[in-house]
């Protein structure tokens, strides 16, 4: 039993990214001693926290018992009280919601970043909003979240029932579209510099572009103070917003397409392994918090039970997935940059 | 200037007939291209915004700028700002000192034996990928819901933020520096104090300031979760009793605390290591 659980873990934790057979012969013996030393740890670790845990298993758990509870709440068709929905169910609740924020996150952040990236008159204005949210624990917006979106576990779109939390999603952009915008911004800007450099070279820079971004500028403002001061809905607000955006961006397609897009592609995929992480803490916070169906609330549940075994099952089973969800991201930053030097 | 300008763009052609259009309205704008005018003028258009939707809004789900200013000298004159921030720095320091100790000392070991750094590596990486907040009620079940408790939080959220940055920083400079050290033969102690030390100073610092920053959410979680008494606590009280004014000022703390940890660190790190590395998160 104790063997097995040990085996088990092993090979999930460690095993999953390289592949043995791939290495070159002589690397091999040295690839083994690493192998050897990684697993040695594991086991020591696992080892200790066996034996620390049977003499007093509610407190400490064990290695084995997290294991039998993560596989008995794996295949539990009921995990919650009051709450239908096997714990599958429950899992896909919670990761449906972050992708949901994911592509919210996804369209402001990149709106945002492309703006501030390549204009100058956002770029000055907004950086040191963006920097100082950047810097700043978003988890503390958290709270507020729940009084402007509710706590129903799902809502109307469009006349489409979503079914998931709108006040998770909420929390998800919150915490994540900073992270886009910031390593949007950061690589248009670069690219900006790089071209700027290029046309002073070929001697073509131009005032073209000027005038564009000061009405684009003049429009947004008024998008914003006329949805501030109820002129606008919230949706003509958006559109206003969004129809300025699409403005300067039809003005400038052959920058934004040829250059800023695909050469943003890889700060963007940057961005996403950042943004991933966070929306993991996000989503489980916001579920926690007030008890939204989804692994936050598992959670809170097994606390309130002083389900200690349950508990680091569900820590495991974070760990898993998050380390998941990075390899995921991982392999598509890997894929997108691979042309780009290794320093960002 | 202008007549360079000009003769660029009859030579590139397409941008002639916009610039040329636009000439006097670009002359105008120049006067706006000062970056102090715009950050003043956006500064001024949020504040408005802020304060036309928060007049025409429920007081129960938001708050004007007028209200959360009156809120914030409110929250410092009674002292409840002070209370909460006064724990939650003690906690955060403590937490951070412990956490840069051993952070330090173990990136320090772990960088140079590369043995000991395979073997710990796994349980190590394993940890810090766990999302903290699912290990918050188990620590709440070990150590309760206070001081100890929430010091812990913190340090699991900054610890491997300084151990990760200066393993990585001392593994690089062993590369570089170490190798021409060798050559001129230095004593051992030598090389720690003259070479290893000093080239990783920026990696500390940088470790340091992820790990206030990290720390930081720690603790605004640790109030929302553990003993409700710092600023998280603050938060997650007045937004339970729809107290918005008092929220959002306490929101603004956070904002400002964490702004200055970064800015005030990133002088730091500009002061002692002027060469600076690139941060990678």
């Amino acid at each position: 039993m104790e063997h097995q659980g040990i085996d088990v873990t092993t090979e999930t934790s460690i095993d999953t990214e390289t592949s043995p057979s791939d290495g070159k012969a002589r690397f091999s013996f040295r690839m083994n001693r690493i192998r050897v030393l990684q697993l040695t740890g594991i086991v020591v670790f696992l080892g200790l926290w066996e034996l620390l845990g049977a003499r007093k298993p509610e407190w400490y758990s064990q290695p084995s018992l997290t294991l039998s509870e993560l596989w008995r709440l794996l295949g539990a068709e009921k995990v919650l009280p009051y709450i239908e929905g096997s714990f599958p169910v429950l899992v896909m609740k919670s990761l449906g919601a972050l992708l949901v924020g994911i592509v919210l996150s996804f369209i402001v952040g990149i709106t945002l970043g492309f703006l501030i990236g390549r204009y100058r008159v956002f770029r000055v204005a907004l950086d040191p909003y963006l920097a100082a949210i950047y810097s700043v624990p978003r988890v503390a917006f958290v709270p507020i979240m729940v009084v402007w979106f509710g706590i129903g576990d799902k809502f109307l779109a469009g006349g489409i029932e979503i079914p998931f939390s709108k006040f998770v999603i909420a929390s998800v952009v919150v915490a994540c579209s900073v992270l886009i915008a910031f390593s949007t911004s950061a690589g248009v800007h670069e690219l900006m510099k790089e071209y700027n450099e290029i046309s002073y070279a070929f001697n073509l820079r131009s005032s073209r572009g000027k005038v564009e971004e000061w009405t684009g500028a003049v429009l947004l403002i008024i998008a914003f103070l006329a949805t501030a001061a109820g002129w606008l809905t919230l949706v003509q607000g958006l559109i206003l917003l969004f129809a300025t955006v699409g403005l300067l961006v039809v003005r400038d397609r052959h920058m934004f397409l040829k250059i800023l897009l695909p050469g943003a592609v890889p700060f963007l995929a940057t961005g996403l392994r950042i943004a991933v992480q966070r929306a993991l803490i996000a989503v489980i916070v916001a579920e926690f918090l007030i008890g939204v169906p989804g692994l936050g609330f598992v959670i809170r549940d097994a606390r309130a039970a002083y389900n200690t075994d349950r508990l680091f099952a569900m820590a495991l089973l974070l760990m898993v997935l998050g380390g998941i969800l990075i390899a995921i991201t991982k392999a598509v930053e890997s894929r997108l940059s691979s042309w780009r030097p290794k320093a960002f | 200037m202008a007549a360079v300008d000009t003769l660029t763009h009859q030579e590139s052609g397409p941008t002639l007939p916009a610039s040329g259009m636009n000439r006097p309205l670009t002359g105008i704008l120049n006067l706006f291209q000062s970056s102090w005018v715009i950050r003043l003028l956006t500064l001024a258009v949020i504040l408005t915004g802020w304060e036309v939707f928060g007049r025409r809004t429920n007081t129960v789900t938001f708050a004007s700028a007028t209200r959360t200013w009156n809120a914030l000298w409110e929250l410092t004159f009674s002292g409840d700002l002070w209370k909460a921030w006064r724990s939650d720095l003690a906690i955060m320091f403590t937490a951070l000192a412990i956490s840069a100790v051993a952070g330090v000392v173990l990136g320090f070991v772990m960088g140079r034996f590369r043995s000991i750094d395979n073997t710990v590596e796994p349980v190590f990486v394993g940890v810090f990928m766990t999302p903290k907040i699912a290990l918050l009620p188990i620590i709440a079940l070990w150590l309760g819901y206070q001081f100890n408790a929430k010091v812990l939080v913190v340090i699991l959220f900054s610890f491997f933020e300084v151990f990760f940055t200066v393993r990585d920083g001392i593994k690089v400079t062993n590369a570089e520096y170490v190798d021409v050290a060798r050559a001129y033969s230095i004593p051992e102690a030598m090389m720690l104090t003259k070479i290893v030390a000093p080239a990783s100073a920026p990696y500390i610092i940088t470790g340091l300031r992820l790990g206030l920053l990290h720390g930081m959410v720690g603790v605004v979680l640790a109030g929302f979760f553990l003993e409700s008494n710092g600023i998280g606590g603050l938060i997650s009280h007045h937004t339970s009793e729809f107290r918005m004014h008092t929220t959002f000022a306490s929101m603004l703390t956070v904002m400002a605390v964490g702004v200055a940890i970064n800015l005030s660190l990133r002088l730091l790190e500009r002061r002692v290591t002027p060469w600076s590395i690139k941060e990678s998160t």
